[in-house]
């Protein structure tokens, strides 16, 4: 099977250079709807969803394939080896920024820089390392995304476009946002919340810039440093921006700071 | 608490309902609500709550409100609330029927929330959050999600079961078809769900014994056999069958499920050994016959040589001369017939409950039609050096008399242990097979090793103990038979000693 329908790739924009956008844990490539368009002028602009999210194929789904984050990270190097893109931007939120520095250490060849935002390579605690987290939590959450199983299917929602005062006026635009299969969420969820990547970060060799928020609870500044200082090289720039997904909550700050690293 | 503010300053509520206004009083009806209410600012920090918030997270928010919701939350909900939950809010605008658990104090409290997104000039710029208490509700889809799945992988056991298990309405319509029925049938599920069983898969002289089974399941019985059925393509398969109902109050048949396996290898097995039998009963009557006539034939020979040194001419010499050749060749076949009987594959070491175990195994299928458990107790005997296939045949042809004699249900035990014959005082191994069947009366018993005698009418050959006698002797074994048909304990008991070192097999001769 192609991983272009696979991986539901979308392209937009016609320029030399690429832009690669890789959504993180919960939600799909719709999170980057404020910020990918920003790129078209100037990138040809590359979308897609992890095998489980958004509408990707499901059927699609091995197991043992995603066990660890190398599996996603060798579907993100087939959709660049079959589209033939070349030094590829890649920018990858939460989770997705270390797929694509493991993808960036298999083949650094097909990347020309990476933008993390709220990057954690571990988001458990080990020893002194702070990731912010127990394994009880993750069991946690676990737990609780079973108490939200039957909410998902229907997890409909209205766009919201020309009428943000009154929201529900826009139901006729219905779409499905961040969908995710149940059975898929609680699988990407250990994948993402235990493993420990932080012995690769040395092996990453390609320009980065780490985007950091304030007030992150899932990625704490703590540990957007900790990335930087394994990075020799890379950049840290402190968004004024709060929480963990500022490219939905903040978008223009996200596309000014991605502008400046990029152009 | 800024909470009244809160209330008159509603985009939209206010413009409504401009005449009852002053009638109401917004803070009671706004700090008093059957749920609770709450503002977020973006960054998550809890701006405004009712009355009934305070009462549900047990604090006084008298004060002024610096609370961040996430810190209500368990560290998942946190995850769950910056991975999930705020992604989709902020692309879709409002979020329902989210399911959260509140810490307060040490307890959790199962809470359902809805949120919306208040916005300015096209930002978000704050939360609204109604927050349900839902700890029934939560208890309750616990239970619900895990029964499903219980019934989730015992239907999957069901599916895959490569026993045809099919469950019917009460009229014989098939209800559900599993994948050993589509593999055993042919029939896919949408081809056979609807149907009457006993039209998709009886054969036109067996419906009617089909549909008289459904007689004994209205009356609450199970009904079980074997029989032949029908596949798609025409083809047979021999099948057991067992049919279970499903009755409800007041003893009406509501739905049954059969349970059907393919018994055509089973069948094979059970053919191989009664042929087996026949070659092994055959084999004896010619070796006793060989035997019988060697004695004569050696008594002739001796007496056609007396006869030849009296013969005077040279043509009656020639032609007893050809007399002891042709009966030379009679010796030779009666001698090769001995020999062949004798003959078997070479010695092995034989586990005697290993034994056991593959017999009872062969006749697992008709133990279970027969409701007859087989116990067979752990062995202490060392590994027996004999001839498996003469040890196997022994076995076998007991426990098919055992199993026979227990036509309604019993019990078959097997034990084997390390004994000695108090006769000679060889070690060996004792083997007793013992049933729980109808048993034998004496006049029986003084005939069971004789040939050609059966109490099983057409069904048996008479030769199966004949031929278990001459095969423990030639193992240089022993066997004792104790049977009784009383009332109170019934039932028959084979004991069987086989020596250790019987490499000096006795033959029959």
């Amino acid at each position: 099977m192609s991983s272009v329908q696979r991986n539901n790739v979308k392209i937009s924009g016609n320029s030399s250079k690429t832009i690669m956008f890789a959504h993180g844990y919960g939600c799909d490539q719709t999170m980057w709807r404020g910020v990918a368009p920003n790129f078209e002028e100037h990138f040809k602009v590359v979308l897609f969803d992890y095998v489980g999210s958004g509408d990707s194929d499901s059927s699609a789904f091995d197991r043992t394939r995603y066990s660890t984050l190398k599996g996603y990270a060798a579907d993100v190097v087939e959709i660049i080896d079959e589209l033939k893109l070349e030094r590829v931007n890649f920018v990858g939120h939460s989770v997705s920024s270390m797929i694509g520095a493991l993808a960036a250490i298999q083949r650094p060849e097909l990347f020309e820089s990476i933008v993390m935002i709220g990057p954690s390579p571990s988001y458990t605690n080990d020893g002194e390392y702070v990731g912010g987290f127990e394994r009880t939590d993750i069991e946690d959450l676990l737990e609780m995304l079973d108490n939200n199983r039957s909410g998902w299917s229907a997890m409909m929602a209205p766009i919201i476009m020309g009428n943000p005062e009154h929201p529900e006026f826009a139901a006729e635009l219905e779409q499905s946002f961040c969908k995710t299969d149940p059975m898929h969420a609680q699988h990407f969820a250990r994948v993402t919340f235990l493993s420990d990547n932080r012995a690769d970060l040395s092996k990453l060799k390609t320009k980065t810039l780490i985007l950091q928020c304030d007030k992150d609870a899932i990625a704490p500044t703590s540990v957007g440093e900790y990335v930087h200082q394994c990075l020799p090289g890379s950049q840290l720039v402190m968004l004024d921006a709060t929480g963990h997904c500022p490219h939905l909550s903040s978008p223009g700050k996200v596309t000014k700071a991605m502008r400046e690293f990029l152009l | 608490m800024p909470a009244p503010e809160f209330a008159r300053q509603g985009d939209e509520g206010d413009a409504r309902i401009p005449a009852v206004e002053d009638e109401l009083d917004y803070r009671e009806l706004f700090d008093d609500a059957p749920f609770s209410y709450l503002v977020l600012d973006m960054a998550g920090t809890v701006v405004h709550a009712n009355a009934s918030f305070s009462r549900l997270i047990k604090r006084d928010l008298d004060s002024r409100i610096n609370l961040g919701f996430r810190t209500l939350l368990t560290s998942a909900g946190a995850i769950f609330y910056d991975t999930l939950l705020l992604p989709k809010l902020l692309l879709s605008g409002r979020l329902n029927e989210t399911a959260l658990d509140l810490r307060v104090g040490s307890a959790r409290v199962p809470v359902l929330a809805n949120f919306s997104l208040k916005y300015e000039a096209g930002a978000p710029i704050q939360i609204r959050v109604a927050l349900f208490e839902a700890s029934e509700r939560r208890s309750y889809e616990r239970n619900l999600l895990s029964s499903r799945r219980e019934a989730e992988q015992v239907a999957e056991v069901i599916l895959r079961s490569s026993d045809a298990i099919i469950t019917l309405h009460a009229d014989g319509r098939v209800r559900n078809w599993n994948e050993g029925a589509t593999k055993m049938f042919g029939f896919g599920p949408s081809e056979a769900v609807g149907r009457l069983l006993p039209d998709l898969i009886s054969l036109d002289d067996t419906r009617a014994a089909f549909r008289k089974s459904l007689e004994v399941l209205n009356e609450g019985q199970e009904y079980s056999g074997e029989t032949v059925a029908r596949c798609k393509d025409e083809s047979r398969v021999e099948v057991s069958f067992k049919l279970t109902p499903h009755m409800e109050a007041p003893g009406t048949l509501v739905a049954y499920s059969a349970v059907l396996r393919n018994i055509a290898d089973q069948k094979i097995a059970e053919r191989a050994l009664l042929q087996n039998e026949k070659l092994a009963s055959v084999g004896r009557l010619a070796s006793s016959i060989a035997h019988e006539i060697n004695n004569p034939l050696a008594s002739v020979t001796n007496l056609l040589y007396i006869l030849g040194l009296q013969v005077p001419t040279p043509e009656l010499k020639a032609l007893v001369a050809q007399a002891e050749e042709e009966l030379a060749r009679v010796s030779q076949i009666t001698t090769h017939t001995l020999r062949f009987h004798r003959q078997s594959s070479s010695s092995t070491d034989l586990d005697m409950q290993m034994l056991c175990h593959s017999v009872v195994a062969l006749y697992r299928a008709r133990l279970r039609n027969s409701s007859i458990t087989a116990v067979i107790d752990r062995c202490h005997a060392n590994p027996l050096h004999c001839h498996e296939g003469e040890l196997r045949q022994i076995v076998l042809n007991i426990i098919a008399n055992a199993v026979d004699a227990m036509k309604h249900g019993g019990v078959l035990s097997m034990r084997c242990r390390e004994s000695t014959n108090w006769a000679n005082g060889q070690a060996g191994v004792r083997l007793t097979i013992a049933d729980t069947g109808t048993g034998m009366d004496a006049e029986i018993l003084a005939h069971i090793f004789e040939p050609f005698f059966s109490t099983k009418g057409i069904g048996g050959t008479g030769l199966g103990l004949w031929v278990t006698q001459d095969l423990v002797e030639r193992n240089r074994g022993a066997m004792r038979i104790r049977s009784s048909t009383r009332e109170d304990s019934h039932g028959t008991a084979f004991s069987l000693f086989f020596p250790h070192a019987a490499e000096n097999r006795s033959g029959s001769t």
